[in-house]
């Protein structure tokens, strides 16, 4: 089990260091979208990069419709190479899909993370009588249609969106990754990702968090960080980068990189 | 940053580098900046015998000539090349556009990706190093294929890229089928044939990575085995169990819900199978909200709770208290919740080992307020928290759209590109209903038999395979149909024929302008493949009757011409003609090898030429007695009335004698057991390794009908044993077979004893097309003759060439190890196995029993795909030891 897995979610760890940090990419991307901001951290950690299932990395035989139905099977992953790699403690950096999956890994297992840094993040991205989590199920249903009925377009259409800021470079990036993956594993984990709601269980989090968050996002509006803020259950920060976007790791490194050095600091 | 010609080059073979320098040529010439992906689709389509031209006319449509298609097409590339901005003219070469070397890397990924194929070429050309992979001309072919603009460019010229990439992933093995097979599905990037060993028997093209038969409720499925384990988890601390987040209480509710229904195992780990669910929910709503309360009813049903604890012998029972929300709500009663709170855990106190607590809170806050406000009782509880943080399942939404797309997701990767979202349910009418929709359609097509004869049972089948929104049309064209049939019963067969194939013409054309998205090819094939069917049918029929007034005698060629116009599953009309002259050997052939069969051929040829009157009695058939499942019993039931039906309705005194050895016939179908068939020729042992059911039911050709029909078209005269046959593998692939102890085994055998070799040959190589596809994945080894060229067999010409092979390899049993490497999705036809070097033998027992064919240098190869047939001469009382071991 134990190297099998990290051979099929392509595990790798980078850098030299004491303290691990773990970076998990979203849905759409891979390990390489970290691939700008790992020098920033290779020199003083322990870096583990890793691909979840559904990324067009990993040999796409290896995704079970069955087992993936909800996020809880990506968790099962996580902590699966964090005990397979023998961490006992680490930073948890993960983006969007990631970000909730270390929320819920850090329930289970708060001793293994000292800090999670969300970026991205949030716990329901569709609205609700008193929340507001950027979509409505409607908007989703047409965005699931939209990707049914013609993938590629939607790729096209949502790659320059997600990314935000006008980079070609991470709109290129982000469009690889994207096509990379199989359209009805992009479809299956989008919608796993739509059903799941964190927000009931967010007081259970007692590790402390460090929300980051762009000053515009297409997939989270600014008031989900302020929501994590107020409901994670440990001691929480929030940070806003002054860029857009959902992708600040694509399209703006150089940004990103010093407010998880700090936030990884504290 | 575009890329320089020559690192491009690098990653490709020499074909695709050729059709690549063509491609640069065309940019070249045009003066553009960059070589892009339809600079190289120019290019390819330009190539003389280019792959990428010869899919395309075979992945026409019809409604146009494939002259004028390809006019257009070449219009279209030319004119969006010609959108491209040019630009000063260049000294070198124009780089590779960055579209153009994704896809490049793509396909390079994809090879990759499948070890099969990436090991197959690196013998190929095992001179360079394996650091490049270089990307061979299909793929680079596919790849493009996959490119928006291609698909743009070939959509305006009325292809559609998917059917394109069906064509070339899909070898030309039927030149007369214009179309892609039936019932096959678009095909992503990553399904290239032999590039998956998951499911057994796919076709080229098909391919179900993943465990599938998905069913909606799945993921409620998930979420209650997730709770059924934690309660497991008794020691240490948290026995009993919270579940928090929004979908809690229905997480909760569908955790009773499935408990309840199926207490023998299901979501529940097996530690604890066997548990009851007790709901005090209302109660404790009913309480806690009355103001006060019925403090005595109240204590009563906590005493109930405590007599049932003291009863219970199981496991234990589960108290479901329901949502924590109502405890804490505004307008309770205080007095009465910590009554309750104290009775609980008085009860947790006195059947420590025997109760969980099972509650739901749907958020943090409630918990908190919970634990707030009866203090202490988080700690008496002992309670653990199991975050909860989705209910629905991700596919649930396509069910509750639309039928069409509720099995899309076992359907992983067919969808390319997304106008196949919607794949015609021809292809995927297979869900759980499947059975049932199998026993329904069989009774029906017994009682349409009896009426009508077996013309309405192509109507059936055609019905079926269509979409359900054409089901209708489709019966009310089978009635029209029946009319026709009955008003003419005396009347001029010719008329008869025009009138039902004019009626079939109607039905195709009704249906392809009714229905908009029978623009699809898949949908389109099938249904023109079925009707072709039913034409062929109709010549057929046509056929009989007149050869069947003039001589009866010479019947039975025609029932072998009838088989050999639907050999490898051709169902273009045009064959029919072409196929007579090759016939007359044939039946010379057959007449001569096998003289005992001459008789039955032509039984069955006058039983198909009668009317249908009487349906010989079924209650000869045996049944299986090894069964344990009933409902496989009857639906095994059924299928051998239908094949009874088949073999034996006739007035003919001569078959009577042809039944009667039948009569006799007993079919075991368990493992290691042998089952005989008096005094006629076959012999069928069958030891088969189901793929159990996440392979189950995925596909039409897995249906028992269709394979029995195209097997029976093969060897009409064999009809007991291609029943069992194709009872057999439609039994494996529809998964409710017998479920081995693990599911992996996915490979299948069978024992053909008798004398009949041409009929063993035809069966077998009838299944290889119907399970396989092509009649390439028919390979044939004859053990008997030790290594010597096998050409005394005429009628299969297209193995000649296998048997060729066989001289220069080593030895048989690295022969069929190369095979297998080579195309793991094939049938292995064993001849005379009996006379099999104890070699083979041992490879072929170790193969049957583990999954694994050893080669003489101990190498496996995974057999999982495979079929075995494996005959013998010699007949039943010798043979059993010998069987048996073969069978295992």
């Amino acid at each position: 089990m134990g190297s099998l897995i990290l051979d099929a979610l392509n595990v790798r760890v980078q850098g030299q260091g004491e303290k691990v940090l773990v970076f998990a990419h979203g849905v759409g991307t891979d390990q390489s979208a970290w691939q700008r901001i790992l020098p920033f951290f290779t020199p003083y950690y322990r870096v583990v990069l890793f691909d979840l299932v559904c990324a067009g990395s990993v040999n796409p035989d290896y995704f079970n419709f069955r087992r993936c139905t909800n996020l809880e099977a990506y968790v099962d992953d996580l902590l699966n190479i964090l005990d397979t790699l023998g961490v006992d403690r680490c930073f948890y950096v993960g983006h969007s899909v990631s970000a909730m999956i270390g929320i819920l890994a850090s329930i289970r297992r708060p001793e293994l993370f000292s800090k999670l840094i969300l970026i991205g993040a949030s716990p329901r991205f569709l609205n609700d009588e008193d929340y507001h989590g950027g979509f409505e199920q409607e908007e989703i249903e047409s965005v699931f249609e939209a990707m049914e009925a013609n993938y590629e377009a939607w790729v096209n259409g949502f790659a320059p969106l997600a990314v935000g800021a006008d980079v070609p470079d991470a709109v290129r990036e982000f469009t690889r990754t994207l096509f990379n993956m199989r359209p009805d594993i992009t479809l299956f984990v989008s919608r796993t990702v739509f059903n799941s709601d964190l927000r009931g269980i967010l007081g259970l989090v007692k590790v402390p968090c460090c929300i980051i968050q762009t000053s515009k996002d297409v997939s989270v509006p600014a008031s989900v960080a302020e929501y994590l803020k107020n409901h994670l259950g440990g001691e929480n920060t929030v940070e806003t980068l002054r860029t857009e976007g959902h992708l600040p790791h694509l399209s703006a490194p150089a940004m990103l990189a010093p407010v998880i050095k700090r936030a990884l600091s504290r | 940053m575009p890329t320089p010609v020559s690192v491009a080059r690098q990653c490709l073979t020499d074909e695709a580098a050729r059709a690549l320098d063509e491609a640069v040529a065309v940019a070249r010439r045009r003066s553009h900046s960059q070589t892009t992906s339809l600079h190289a689709v120019s290019a390819l389509l330009a190539l003389p015998d280019s792959t990428l031209k010869s899919a395309c006319s075979r992945a026409t449509t019809r409604a146009y000539s494939a002259r004028r298609q390809f006019h257009v097409l070449d219009l279209c590339v030319g004119v969006s090349l010609d959108r491209l901005p040019s630009s000063k003219t260049l000294e070198e070469d124009p780089p590779i556009s960055n579209s153009l070397m994704a896809a490049i890397k793509r396909s390079q990924a994809n090879q990759r990706r499948h070890p099969d194929n990436f090991h197959m070429h690196q013998i190929h050309c095992n001179q360079q190093a394996a650091s490049v992979l270089k990307v061979e001309m299909k793929h680079f072919i596919l790849s493009i294929l996959d490119d928006p603009i291609v698909s743009r460019v070939f959509g305006e010229a009325g292809f559609r890229s998917t059917d394109i990439k069906v064509a070339i992933v899909q070898p030309p093995v039927i030149q007369t089928s214009r179309f892609p097979r039936a019932g096959c599905a678009p095909v992503f990037l990553c399904n290239l044939p032999g590039s998956n060993s998951t499911v057994p028997g796919r076709p080229p093209g098909f391919s179900f990575p993943f465990s599938s038969g998905l069913d909606d409720d799945v993921g409620d499925e998930d979420v209650c085995r997730r709770i059924g384990e934690a309660l497991v988890r008794r020691e240490g601390k948290g026995r009993n169990l919270l579940l928090v987040g929004v979908y809690a209480g229905n997480a909760l509710k569908g955790f009773v819900e499935s408990v309840n229904k199926d207490n023998k195992g299901g979501v529940l780990p097996s530690e604890i199978s066997g548990v009851s669910v007790i709901s005090v929910e209302d109660d404790v709503i009913h309480f806690v909200s009355e103001g006060g309360g019925d403090t005595e009813k109240m204590g009563l049903k906590f005493e109930e709770l405590g007599q049932e604890l003291e009863r219970c012998s199981g496991p234990g029972i589960v108290v479901n208290i329901g949502d924590l929300k109502v405890l804490v709500g505004d307008n309770v009663c205080k007095d009465a919740v910590s009554y309750l709170v104290s009775k609980l855990t008085g009860l947790l106190e006195g059947f420590r080992e025997k109760i969980w607590l099972v509650g739901a809170a749907d958020s943090y806050d409630t918990y908190l307020k919970s634990v707030g406000r009866f203090v202490g009782a988080e700690k008496d509880w002992d309670l653990r928290i199991l975050p909860i943080t989705s209910y629905k399942s991700p596919i649930g939404g396509f069910g509750s759209k639309s039928s069409l797309l509720g099995s899309f997701v076992p359907f992983g990767g067919f969808f390319s590109t997304p106008s196949d979202f919607k794949i015609p349910p021809n292809s995927m009418n297979q869900s759980i209903t499947r059975c049932h929709l199998c026993n329904a359609k069989y009774e029906q097509d017994v009682a349409a038999t009896l009426k009508m004869g077996p013309t309405i049972s192509v109507a059936e089948q055609c019905s079926e395979n269509l979409p359900s929104s054409r089901q209708l049309a489709e019966l009310d064209m089978r009635k029209a149909v029946d009319m026709v049939k009955t008003k003419d019963d005396g009347t001029s067969l010719n008329a008869k024929l025009l009138a039902l194939q004019n009626r079939w013409n109607d039905i195709c054309q009704r249906l392809h302008h009714a229905q908009p998205f029978s623009k699809f090819a898949v949908s389109q094939s099938t249904s023109q493949a079925s009707i072709a069917e039913g034409f062929q049918y109709l010549e057929y029929r046509k056929e009989s009757r007149s050869n069947s007034s003039s001589s009866s005698r010479d019947s039975s060629l025609n029932e072998n011409q009838y088989a050999n116009l639907n050999f490898g599953v051709s169902f273009d009309k045009q064959k029919i003609f072409p196929g007579k002259c090759c016939v007359v050997s044939e039946v010379e052939n057959v007449n001569h090898q096998s003289k005992p069969l001459e008789e039955v051929p032509r039984c069955q040829q006058v039983e198909k030429e009668s009317p249908w009157f009487t349906p010989y009695p079924m209650a000869n058939v045996s049944l299986p007695t090894d069964r344990t499942s009933s409902f496989s019993v009857t639906s095994v039931t059924t299928d051998l009335g239908l094949g009874t039906l088949y073999a034996s309705s006739t007035r003919e005194p001569i078959t009577a004698k042809f039944c009667d050895p039948r009569e006799h016939h007993e079919l075991f179908s368990g493992p290691g057991s042998v089952g005989y068939d008096g005094n006629t020729a076959l012999q069928i042992a069958q030891s088969s390794s189901c793929s159990g059911p996440s392979s189950g039911g995925q596909f039409d050709l897995r249906d028992f009908k269709s394979v029995m029909r195209a097997l029976s078209e093969q060897v009409g005269w064999q009809d007991r044993a291609t029943h069992a046959v194709s009872e057999a593998v439609s039994r494996c692939k529809a998964g409710h077979g017998r479920h081995r102890g693990s599911n992996s085994k996915g490979d299948i055998s069978f024992t053909f004893l008798g004398p009949d070799r041409i009929g063993k040959k035809k069966i077998a190589s009838a299944l290889a097309v119907v399970m396989f596809g092509s009649i390439e994945s028919f390979i044939s080894v004859d053990l008997g003759s030790h290594g010597k060229v096998n050409s005394s067999n005429s009628i299969l010409k297209s193995q000649e060439l296998h048997d060729d092979e066989l001289g220069r390899s080593t030895t048989i049993v690295d022969y069929i190890a190369s095979k297998l490497s080579k195309k793991p999705h094939s049938l292995i036809f064993l001849e005379n196995v009996d006379k099999a070097d104890p070699l083979v033998q041992n490879s072929l027992s170790h193969a049957l029993r583990t999954g694994k064919f050893p080669d003489s240098r101990g190498r496996e190869v995974s057999t999982n795909n495979t079929i075995f047939v494996a005959t013998s001469a010699i007949t039943v009382g010798n043979t059993k030891l010998l069987s048996e071991k073969e069978t295992l």
